[in-house]
């Protein structure tokens, strides 16, 4: 022995190659090495068959360093040209010795990666443990930690583009192993109108936005989550700004509507006054002159009380505008525990306690100036700043458009998308009815007993709405002001399809559902494979924008794309992305009823082939080397999104996606109990 | 979890350089606009996030918790364009959300519409010129109620003495297009706390109430003051 060890060299490949695998040590044993002033890419390492098991022994601090081989393509920082290692504590590396039997000098070779048996635990020689250490942490609030490397839908988890309230219902809470990209997807915000009748919208928006923010941290005060009570506020002082900004539009609309109208009625008046005058001095005195004199004196007496009043027009505008953020925020905090899902009531009665409020503030600020034109609004008997709106719901939207020339059309240059949904894309925006707006304002302010009605911090009355109770949560409610359920929706049916732009009308389509899966939470559930015409539409200049809605908002992902007639009406719809986790009763089979060719590509011929992932095949109609068209040669039943893929030695760079059916008649629309499932 | 059946994560490759950064290509998981072609993944020490990504409906995100900084030109020519933004097909949107404004300077702005230009403000418009302010249109219309700017039958003043026996030039003077003096300050004071507003108004109101008794008192007199130049005969409708 002693002979052969003086002979060896124990020079790597001169006489014997020894393979290590060992695992590096914590992070904390390596000193200078791991705080930025060590050299090389250095680890101590704890190689198995040469180092005890166990610290007592043999400690970390005195392990052999290994030095880690590179790849060709990392480069060795010659001309920069470099890659940064990526090992950490607790890996299982496997190397070699530079000097042969001596097994001091352990090189690095390569590691093996974790897997999802890899069982986290206490940090020691030769266990599995985890690379995270006081140099890298991970508080798991954007990246789940997985610490594995594989391919499995768990390992290396990135987060989803969702909203956080979906990732929450989607793995199971926030503690789950869900995340969301970005904490504003979801949100819909608001683009600039030409039309001023959009502030409702506004207002619509920003309280849609806030009630589903809340949700969220309604959820993470139950997880038990710290600072989410604090969110809260932080949220409520956000949109309370926000809301009262849009409100400006409105306020000044509402004041100028009522000078508008109120303009008339005074004039009315004073004719009136001129008249009661005149006939009483007559009456009196038998002298016309006087008469006359008199009645003249009466109007020439409403100066100036109609000056105080005209001089009220800017100071009314102003102070509500200024007082209407405490107002709000009053308001916010009122329905912040009562609302758990945000339904368009919600914000009907939002506006209208609104409007209520801002029609309080007038008649209190403008009483003084009203008491002093009594004289002439005598002979109106219903005259009052709320009947003056009444007659003008469309002060709510800001008042009257300016006129329009002959021939001018109305619509202006308003767009085709008014909202839009960070991360999803265009929404529809149906609008609002200011008449039902001003219809339930005074309906909630009518309410026996409750015509007073106030909320904490507001000084006016805001009316008995249904927002500003718990009852709203209760599916048996309803109210004198009509039914409004604002708790977690109680059936879930399936999606719908809501087609709105390209300046047509009339389109409409239901999906067809497919890719079934059964989960113990969220119950049977699917994707849209596809889009069943019912009704082509017209009008149309450019295909319009396809919204999927959802109503109990489970389901996330379909995108949907039409394609127009020559002549304007939808030719097709298909599926880009079909989604998952909508809704479903029961899915009934399905076939390929034709095939859209979104790119004919170049270079087939007649005999290629077109099949698709389900078994199905289709027969192509190639013109100079151009698919123009796909027919199904068998229509067989399918519950999955077939995809098509051209088998073909020359063509390139078709595209196609399948157009379903229903084999006989329209789908089920079976309604899903949300609740129990 | 209730994801689809038919998720391909062989296609799926992620490039992970610890919990502050990734890069993850063809992860089969569905999002809002479909399932992700990559996705380039940032997360600061505070947890603030940073992404920029492709989904597969071909929507590309640019997503940042904070500030984001585009500049460009430091060393371009100054006749050149240094940003270039443009929306080949449909419309440009630029929203500054909840305390936001969306502010543009440089030594000329021009705004360029084919058609038609609309500027709606909820509160106030303001157009401050040094030299000039030209308004050329076939079509010129103001309306209002209170202002210098205001056609003078369409003031409020005016419309509701229409037709009266008060002199014009009374109604001239009372409801002269020249700024109103005093009532000016409360509106001033409005833009404070409410409470402010609600004192003066109660000043205002007393000082109302004063001259509205005496009014009244001088109409149950029977001495009524004429109008200055009320044109008498025919009565009023």
């Amino acid at each position: 022995m002693i002979d052969e060890s003086l002979v060896k060299s124990n020079f790597i490949g001169r006489d014997g190659f020894r393979w290590w695998i060992g695992q590096i040590p914590p992070l904390s044993t390596m000193g200078k090495q791991t705080k930025g002033n060590g050299w090389g890419n250095r680890y101590k390492v704890r190689i198995m068959g040469y180092h005890p098991a166990n610290t007592v022994e043999l400690k970390d601090e005195d392990l052999p360093w290994a030095i880690c081989m590179l790849p060709t393509t990392s480069g060795t920082g010659g001309a920069e040209l470099s890659t940064s290692i990526k090992l950490t504590q607790g890996d299982t590396v496997f190397g070699f010795f530079l000097d042969g039997d001596d097994a001091q000098l352990p090189v690095i070779m390569g590691c093996l990666g974790h897997t999802k048996y890899k069982v986290s635990g206490e940090i020691g020689p030769f266990k599995p443990f985890t690379g995270y250490s006081d140099y890298i942490k991970n508080n798991g609030a954007r990246i789940v930690p997985t610490e594995t490397n594989e391919k499995t839908s768990t390992s290396a988890k990135s987060p989803r583009l969702v909203s956080e309230k979906k990732a929450d219902a989607i793995g199971g809470g926030p503690t789950g192993n869900e995340r969301s990209f970005y904490s504003a997807i979801g949100e819909t915000t608001q683009g600039a109108s030409a039309s001023r009748s959009k502030i409702l919208d506004k207002i619509s928006t920003a309280l849609e936005n806030f009630i589903n923010k809340i949700e969220t941290l309604n959820r993470d005060i139950s997880f038990g989550i710290d600072g989410a009570r604090r969110k809260i506020d932080i949220e409520i002082d956000k949109v309370t700004k926000s809301i009262a900004d849009s409100m400006s539009g409105m306020v000044t609309g509402i004041v100028n509507t009522i000078f508008v109208e109120m303009a008339p009625i005074l004039n009315q008046g004073l004719k009136l006054l001129y008249r009661l005058v005149y006939n009483l001095v007559l009456s009196a005195t038998g002298n016309p002159v006087a008469a006359h004199l008199a009645g003249v004196a009466a109007q020439n007496a409403m100066v100036a009380p109609i000056k105080f009043l005209q001089n009220k027009i800017p100071t009314v505008a102003n102070y509500i505008i200024n007082s209407i953020a405490s107002v709000i925020k009053g308001m916010l905090k009122s329905i912040v525990n009562n609302i758990a899902n945000f339904v368009t009531c919600v914000a009907d009665q939002f506006i209208g306690s609104l409007v209520n409020n801002v029609i309080g503030k007038m008649a209190n600020t403008l009483k003084s100036a009203i008491d002093g034109i009594q004289k002439i609004t005598q002979f109106f008997g219903g005259f009052s700043i709320k009947n003056l709106l009444n007659q003008n719901p469309l002060a709510l939207f800001g008042g009257k458009s300016s006129p329009l020339s002959c021939g001018e059309k109305a619509e202006g240059v308003d767009a085709q998308v008014l909202k839009w949904v960070i991360g999803k894309g265009p929404k529809n925006a149906p609008g609002f009815q200011p008449e039902k707006i001003v219809d339930l304002a005074n309906n909630a302010m009518s309410i026996v007993g409750t015509a007073k009605a106030t909320i904490s911090g507001v000084q006016e009355a805001v009316g008995a709405f249904d927002i500003y109770t718990s009852n709203i949560k209760n599916a048996n409610f309803k109210s004198t002001l009509g039914k409004c359920y604002a708790g977690p929706p109680l059936t879930c049916g399936a999606p719908t399809i809501s087609i709105f732009g390209g300046d047509g009308i009339g389109a409409a389509a239901v999906p067809i559902m497919g890719a079934l899966v059964n989960d113990s939470v969220l119950g049977q559930t699917a994707s849209i494979i596809g889009v069943k015409i019912l009704n082509p539409g017209s009008g149309y200049t450019f295909p319009p924008f396809i919204e999927v809605l959802d109503n109990c908002n489970k389901g996330y992902g379909a995108q949907i794309r039409a394609t127009l007639t020559p002549e304007g009406s939808i030719e097709d719809m298909y599926v880009v992305s079909e989604g998952e986790g909508y809704p479903v009763g029961e899915v009934v089979p399905y076939v390929v009823d034709r095939v859209k060719v979104i790119d004919g590509g170049r270079g087939y011929k007649e005999t290629d082939k077109v099949i698709d992932n389900l078994g199905n095949e289709y027969r192509p109609k190639v013109f100079q080397g151009t698919i123009i068209g796909v027919d199904p040669i068998n229509r067989t039943e399918i519950i999955d999104l077939p995809v098509l893929e051209v088998i073909s030695d020359t063509g390139i760079g078709a595209f196609l996606k399948p157009v379903l059916d229903f084999p006989t008649q329209g789908p089920a629309q079976t309604q899903v109990d949300c609740i129990t499932k | 979890m209730a994801t689809r059946p038919n998720e391909n994560w062989f296609q799926r490759f992620a490039e992970t350089y610890g919990p502050k950064f990734r890069i993850d290509i063809g992860n089969p998981q569905m999002g809002e606009s479909g399932t992700e072609v990559y996705n380039m993944y940032g997360v600061t020490n505070e947890g603030e996030v940073s992404l920029v990504g492709l989904s597969e409906n071909g929507m590309y995100h640019i997503y940042n918790d904070q500030s984001i900084e585009i500049v460009a030109g430091q060393k371009a020519a100054s006749t050149g364009v240094d940003i270039y933004i443009t929306g080949k097909n449909g419309d440009v949107w630029i929203t500054a959300e909840k305390n936001g404004k969306v502010r543009i300077r440089a030594s000329q702005i021009v705004l360029d519409a084919d058609k038609d230009l609309t500027l709606n403000a909820g509160n106030n418009l303001t157009i401050n010129a040094g030299q000039k302010i030209s308004i050329k249109a076939n079509e010129v219309w103001t309306d209002g109620l209170l202002g210098n700017a205001v056609p003078k039958e369409t003031s409020f003043g005016q419309r509701v003495f229409k037709g009266t026996f008060v002199g014009q030039d009374v109604i001239d003077k009372a409801f002269s297009s020249t700024e109103p003096k005093g009532e000016c300050e409360d509106s001033d004071q409005g833009s404070g706390n409410s409470s402010d507003t609600s004192t003066q108004q109660k000043k205002e109101d007393d000082l109302f109430s004063a001259e509205n008794t005496k009014l009244t008192g001088n109409e149950t007199s029977g001495s009524f003051a004429t109008g200055g130049a009320a044109s008498g005969g025919a009565l009023a409708e």
